[in-house]
């Protein structure tokens, strides 16, 4: 099976298994007391933030890997992640915002964990700009690596704002040095829908990155 | 005991986003892959 299809499989079974946590969060899981059922948003919007995380972590991975060794495969993957990462980061963006209106009573607020889960959005179009812009492959994989690193530079202010910062947010409650605060229904969904979106990171990247490595054979650039 | 608040519009809201935006995105590497 080569990587096209073998990405295309891992998506769909990604995607049946998101209906899977529909379900579950839906009909197995209890409604929150306090927020109601808008609490539900948090098991898609927290697994989204997750995989956007991951996706420029490895942006920024890939991209010190690609100056040290300048080998090809790094800066396509980088490519890849980064544009995977905008799809990830478009949903968090979504859904936070609509869990924000019925609970803190406004869609936006310019608070520290807001305002740099939004740059991170930006960074992904900025990245992918950059490579659309710029014609040469070595220019282009040297630009755009020094803006992958910017961007994992990024991700430790993003998950530390909360306790850095006077925000609104709500701390993390899975990603802290102690035990999980949810109750177990509640934590079991979580965490399905955490590898639910993992899934869907690794074959949206896969087919990604074929992707690009079709467009290198038939003689074009991968961007 | 204070009421359960009823925002269930929100939840849907942002489960068929969520929805569209990750089939969109499937849909989207399908057409290209298949083009090449």
């Amino acid at each position: 099976m080569n990587l096209v299809h073998r990405g295309r499989w891992i998506t769909l079974l990604g995607l049946v298994l998101l209906a899977l946590v529909y379900v579950r969060a839906l009909a197995f899981t209890p409604v929150e007391r306090f927020q109601g059922p808008a609490q539900k948003i948090f098991y898609v919007h927290v697994p989204a933030a997750w995989s956007a995380m991951l996706a420029m972590g490895l942006v920024g991975v890939c991209s010190i890997l690609y100056l040290m060794l300048k080998d090809a495969r790094f800066d396509r993957f980088a490519a890849a992640s980064a544009e995977v990462g905008t799809a990830f980061s478009l949903v968090m963006l979504t859904t936070g915002p609509i869990w924000a209106k019925p609970i803190w009573g406004t869609w936006w607020t310019w608070d520290a964990r807001l305002t740099l889960t939004l740059f991170l959005f930006f960074l992904f179009i900025g990245y992918l700009l950059l490579r659309g812009a710029v014609g040469d492959p070595g220019l282009r994989a040297r630009y755009s690596a020094v803006l992958g690193i910017c961007g994992l530079l990024l991700l430790p202010f993003i998950h530390l704002s909360v306790y850095l910062f006077r925000t609104l947010h709500p701390e993390p409650i899975v990603l802290k040095p102690s035990s999980p605060s949810l109750p177990e229904s509640m934590l079991t969904t979580l965490l399905f829908s955490f590898g639910v979106f993992t899934l869907l990171y690794l074959g949206f990247v896969i087919q990604r990155y074929a992707l690009s490595l079709l467009q290198e054979e038939r003689g074009g650039s991968h961007g | 005991m204070a009421e359960v608040p009823q925002n269930a519009e929100y939840m849907v809201a942002a489960y068929v986003a969520t929805a569209v935006i990750l089939v969109g995105y499937a849909w989207s590497l399908y057409r290209r892959t298949t083009k090449l």
